[in-house]
């Protein structure tokens, strides 16, 4: 039964210290991904569309495609 | 009411890009070569680009909501676009050899929207509208508006099944909004700048699309906002100048407002701007044609929606 | 939210992950889950922490209350880890409702302790729908049947920020926080308050393409049994 478990197992000198506070916040507290990968122009995905012309107003490819993701 | 603080930036905005463009012009760059044959798989073919300005321009002369001076530039440039083009010329030649391209009609749909007119070419789009090949050709769904409303905007006799094509399109399927991408992004603009002649027609967006693009174009506008996607930020902010009284608020704006140089160019991207003035142009040209549009059509519809009380 | 990447908080997780897993299989079997063995660590106390309510997922899932032994953990995780600092006044808030939502379920059983109801979260027009949907995501674990509060009133208020904040995480390729609001979308349509935003393609995208952890698991599967629930499930108008 769980309410044998005895938590004087755990070493008395782990009181709750900065550094486990930290660490519990930080999994209780989760942001967001601090970086987007949201998508961006890829050749994959953008094909032969944008060699036709008269598309008015579509973008021009980047020069060099970056990397894809 | 659209938030006066847009519409300042908006207008500050648009305006620096059309100089920008008019410097760049007005110095040289952007020109089509003279006497030799124009390689329209070149990238940086001049073509397409100028076929852009005149689009910018013309709204700028058919919405009458930029200062005299603005006005002055957008016919320059219009006048300096269609000699380059050998007064439709060089459009008419290319719909005579190629008879089912569309860009020569999308290209004069611009120039005939600021009293630009080739009859002859006008004569041969009218043929080529009546034959079965003109409507056969494979062509994205969206381009397919595109043409449609080159179509109207000329004045070519011609009654297309608007609701079939907007079904037709990315935006009509209305997907699942996490679904798009940088590709399908420009295909939901696109299918909002023909259904609704660039802000002229806000109705002719049907309701179901509207709903969707005003649910999520403040998620898209963030989403790119936040990689710095200048060029689509801001055409998603012409979307939201077209689909009624705009949604996204002052995000986008002033993120465009805060990238923007001093000289008027906007970055297309938040890559580095580098290269020589001509290499910048090239890359740059796009964007600052998306923003004079952004900055007309907010402020046009603006107006439109303070006229009608 | 910066921080060290920590042995300690390396080891935490994965307590975390195991409790979670532990906690997944109960669910998918609609038992409780299993008791730890004698003697629980402090990691797996605070694996307890962490997880809060959703240890009773599993129960409050199948229609039931809280069960003693999970009670008893849950109880023991708080008393020998109390709230810790957090790093922003918007952590502060997450970690007190958090406490709040265990609080009210451990006053089901014989270990209540009864936390205070802390002030209700921005609203969206205060602080913009995405940090409103962010921090949302952040409190997902309130999203359960036998909890409701001013944070449950704000996901029933705010529908349409919810579907934004989910559609904003996916294209952010954030799956993590995506599963989180898709969770809260799944609790508003067994509320039946249809969601803006098809729930069930959303969570079938997270599974394919998500982070693959079992606290993310344990998430989505407590997502699919809300959309599952009398009165979940309806499609997206």
């Amino acid at each position: 039964m769980l309410t044998q478990f005895r938590t004087e197992t755990a070493p008395p000198s782990r009181t709750a210290t900065s550094t486990e506070a930290a660490a519990l916040a930080s999994l209780m507290v989760e942001d967001e991904a601090a970086v987007s990968d949201a998508p961006t122009y890829s050749p994959e995905a953008v094909g032969a569309g944008l060699l036709v012309l008269g598309l008015l107003l579509s973008p021009k490819p980047p020069k060099e495609a970056k990397p894809t993701r | 009411m659209t938030d006066t603080h847009v519409l300042g930036t908006a207008q500050r905005l648009g305006s620096r890009a059309l100089s920008w463009l008019h410097a760049a012009h007005r110095d040289g760059l952007g020109r089509i070569p003279d006497n030799t044959l124009i390689d329209f798989a070149d990238a940086d073919n001049a073509y397409k680009p100028l076929g852009e300005v005149a689009l910018a321009a013309s709204l700028v002369l058919r919405d009458g909501v930029s200062g005299p001076a603005d006005t002055r530039t957008a016919r320059e440039l219009l006048d300096g676009c269609w000699a380059q083009l050998r007064e439709g010329d060089l459009l008419y030649e290319r719909q005579l050899h190629h008879f089912t391209m569309t860009d020569p009609l999308e290209t004069y749909g611009h120039f005939a929207r600021a009293g630009y007119r080739h009859p002859r070419l006008e004569e041969l789009l009218d043929s080529l509208a009546r034959l079965r090949a003109a409507h056969a050709e494979e062509i994205r769904p969206n381009r397919r508006l595109g043409v449609a409303n080159a179509r109207r905007v000329v004045g070519l006799d011609h009654r297309p099944d608007w609701e079939a094509l907007a079904l037709g399109t990315w935006l009509g399927a209305r997907p699942e909004p996490w679904a798009v991408n940088w590709m399908t992004g420009y295909d939901i603009t696109h299918t909002v700048f023909h259904l609704t002649d660039w802000g002229a027609r806000p109705d002719g967006l049907p309701e179901p699309m509207r709903d969707y693009v005003r649910d999520w174009l403040p998620v898209w506008l963030d989403v790119w906002a936040e990689v710095g996607q200048w060029d689509l930020v801001a055409e998603l902010l012409v979307v939201d100048a077209c689909c009624g009284e705009p949604t996204t608020g002052r995000q986008g704006w002033d993120a465009l407002a805060a990238v923007q140089h001093e000289d008027g160019l906007l970055p297309r991207d938040s890559d580095p701007v580098d290269g020589d003035r001509e290499r910048v142009f090239l890359d740059h040209q796009h964007t600052a044609v998306v923003a004079v549009v952004a900055g007309d059509v907010t402020l046009a519809r603006a107006l439109r929606a303070t006229a009608a009380g | 939210m910066p921080f060290a990447e920590t042995p300690l908080r390396d080891e935490y997780a994965a307590a975390v992950e195991h409790l979670a897993r532990r906690t997944l299989d109960a669910l998918h079997d609609d038992a409780a889950p299993p008791p730890e063995a004698p003697g629980a660590d402090r990691p797996l106390l605070a694996a307890a922490r962490v997880l809060g309510p959703d240890l009773f997922a599993p129960r409050l899932l199948a229609g039931a209350g809280p069960d003693g032994p999970t009670a008893a953990l849950l109880a023991e995780a708080r008393r020998t880890l109390p709230p810790p600092a957090a790093p922003s006044a918007g952590a502060a808030l997450v970690i007190a409702w958090q406490d709040w939502a265990a609080g009210r379920l451990l006053a089901r059983t014989p270990y209540g302790d009864g936390a205070p109801m802390p002030p209700a979260p921005p609203a969206p027009g205060e602080s913009g729908w995405q940090t409103w949907s962010v921090r949302m995501s952040q409190l997902s674990g309130l999203a359960l049947p036998g909890l409701d509060g001013p944070v449950h009133d704000s996901a029933r208020t705010h529908a349409l920020s919810l579907a934004r904040g989910t559609v904003r995480a996916l294209l952010r390729r954030d799956q993590t926080t995506a599963a989180r609001l898709a969770r809260w979308l799944a609790w508003t349509d067994a509320e039946g308050l249809a969601p803006r935003l098809e729930v069930a393609p959303v969570l079938d995208r997270i599974r394919l393409a998500g982070d693959g952890s079992a606290r993310t698991a344990l998430g989505l599967a407590i997502a699919h049994r809300l959309l599952a629930a009398p009165g979940g499930g309806r499609p997206a108008p």
